[in-house]
């Protein structure tokens, strides 16, 4: 079904007109009353504009919500995501309707998500243009972003809602964009695969004497394990961790200079980090009290790296094809793996058979404005611009500082946690990025 | 190569030719803001730059637009810069 379309919904008015409000309020009231509900209690913006340069659009915050030259050829370009032929799909963010428009002129479409992620934007954007056309058609539905839990397949998006997302639709938001950029993603990783080949070609003599991870397996069952990362908040967890009878410890690389510093010896320490120039300084120090500790390695880490390690070493492979061959030569564990050390280590803690997984520093972010934990190698002062804007939820409710990278690291290990139903998983700092799946309790280290 | 029109994001019709002129890379760049694709967006609109600067000196006709753009750019105003990128510089390189 063609969607007609109103002069409103193209040239817009450049001031709140209550009578467009209205009219898309009505549709709304009767598909979707309680979603008018949140629409209607939203704050209202303090800098909206109006821009004309060829298509009248909105500047939201400074942010165009579409182009303001050609808002339907944009369209048509970013429902090109969409495969024609497609029954189903989900759009991203509202904007100016352009984009649920370009699909429902599919006469194939059958039923069309469409997702606010700005209730406030949404209702700017209504005040000022016509959205009748759409919001009538019976193949939509229209939902609010906070209760997206997973991603909606196939799905376009509009680029400047996910720019404007409200703090409630962080997580949806950070899927799509992490779906986005996984084609650039696994561009610029495809790029190493050589490199990691041979690394792991050098390691051989190393994989074919040392343990596998799965030997590990069940080890620390029944009891807590602490999951240490290198976040700036595990400074405060520092005393829990040193006191007699604290949970036995799986510290990620990064955080082994300051624990070394502190007097905590972890049980377990994981690394998978293949740059060797990034790897050495986190190895840089008096690692003799470590003899009984195990490292827990992916056979990309460099073999000089592992040969000063003075305890017992295990090789953990992921399902990454880059194993395949590791995986075929004799039986190993993987532990899942998504770019961050603190997947594994967190899939290490879950194996050994923990009855709860106990996040220390595990930030995501730059609490108080660092990367890192005090006395780490690569703490420093966050820089505000490098994170392009990037944010996330710390468990206060409050802005966390980010970067995409680290969004997307957080966003893989709550899906991994909702995988783990046996396992009970907290963090104990109020400052560091809220994960899903993982609840505050502070007390957990004091008994 | 068949130079895609000025008002559209259609890729040309050799891969090789996206990364080949000035005009290209910012019709690319302005192409992947309006997909949402930020980090590629990003990696065009450099390579646009360096691409730009290589050809020799900027017409001062430009300066006005690409003012516009880098303005864009630091408030991340992504479908801004790639108005700017296919409507205002790509027409005139």
């Amino acid at each position: 079904m063609a969607c007609a379309r109103s002069a409103r919904s193209a040239s817009g008015s450049p001031a709140p007109d209550r009578t467009v409000l209205d009219g898309n309020a009505r549709i709304a009231r009767r598909r979707w009353p309680a979603l008018l509900e949140v629409l209607e209690s939203a704050r209202g913006l303090d800098d909206v504009r109006a821009i004309d340069r060829g298509a009248a659009t909105l500047s939201i915050g400074g942010v165009q919500l579409t182009s303001a030259r050609d808002r339907r050829a944009e369209a048509r370009l970013q429902a090109r995501l969409v495969r024609a032929g497609s029954r189903e799909a989900t759009v991203y963010g509202v904007a100016l309707g352009d984009l649920p428009r370009e699909l429902l002129a599919r006469p194939e479409l059958e039923r069309l998500r469409v997702v606010v992620l700005n209730a406030a934007v949404v209702r700017a954007a209504w005040s000022r243009f016509d959205a009748s056309d759409w919001l009538a058609d019976e193949r939509v539905e229209l939902v609010h972003g906070q209760g997206e839990r997973e991603l909606g397949r196939p799905f376009a998006a509009a680029p400047a809602a996910l720019r404007l997302a409200e703090d409630a639709c962080a997580r949806i938001r950070d899927l799509v964009a992490i779906e986005l950029a996984a084609p650039y993603v696994h561009r610029h990783l495809a790029a190493r695969e050589q490199e990691l080949a041979r690394r792991i070609e050098e390691n051989r003599p190393l994989l074919d004497v040392d343990g596998d991870v799965g030997e590990l397996f069940g080890r620390e069952a029944g009891g807590p394990v602490v999951v240490a990362a290198a976040g700036p908040t595990l400074v405060d967890a520092i005393p829990d961790l040193a006191r007699e009878g604290a949970p036995p410890i799986v510290a990620v690389d990064a955080s082994l200079v300051p624990l070394a510093r502190a007097g905590i010896v972890p049980r377990y320490v994981v690394t998978i980090e293949a740059n060797r120039e990034g790897l050495l300084p986190l190895f840089d120090f008096d690692a003799r009290a470590f003899e009984g500790s195990t490292l827990v390695y992916s056979p990309v880490v460099p073999g000089d790296v592992l040969r000063a390690w003075p305890g017992p070493r295990v090789a953990a492979v992921s399902a990454h094809e880059r194993f395949a061959a590791l995986r075929r030569g004799r039986e190993r564990a993987a532990l899942f793996q998504s770019g961050s050390v603190i997947h594994p280590a967190t899939d290490f803690a879950v194996r050994l058979g923990a009855s709860d997984v106990v996040f220390c520093g595990a930030d995501f972010g730059f609490p108080g404005g660092r990367t890192h934990v005090a006395g780490a190698v690569y703490d420093r002062a966050a820089d505000p611009a490098r994170g392009g804007g990037a944010w996330v939820l710390d468990g206060r409710g409050e802005r966390l500082p980010s970067l995409p990278n680290l969004r997307a690291y957080l966003r893989d290990l709550e899906g991994h946690i909702a995988g783990c139903p046996g396992t009970a998983f907290w963090r104990t700092d109020a400052r560091g990025a809220a994960i899903e799946g993982a609840p505050l309790r502070p007390e957990f280290l004091r008994g | 190569m068949r130079a895609a029109p000025p008002s559209r994001g259609r890729r040309c019709a050799r891969s090789s030719c996206v990364a080949d002129t000035p005009r290209s890379l910012a019709l690319a760049a302005a192409r992947a803001f309006r997909l949402g694709l930020e980090a590629q967006g990003n990696e065009a609109l450099a390579a646009f730059v360096d691409a730009l600067v290589s050809s020799g000196a900027v017409p001062e006709e430009l300066g006005g637009a690409i003012g516009e753009v880098v303005e864009a750019q630091g408030r991340r105003d992504w479908l801004a810069v790639a108005d700017g990128l296919e409507h205002d510089l790509a027409p005139r390189l």
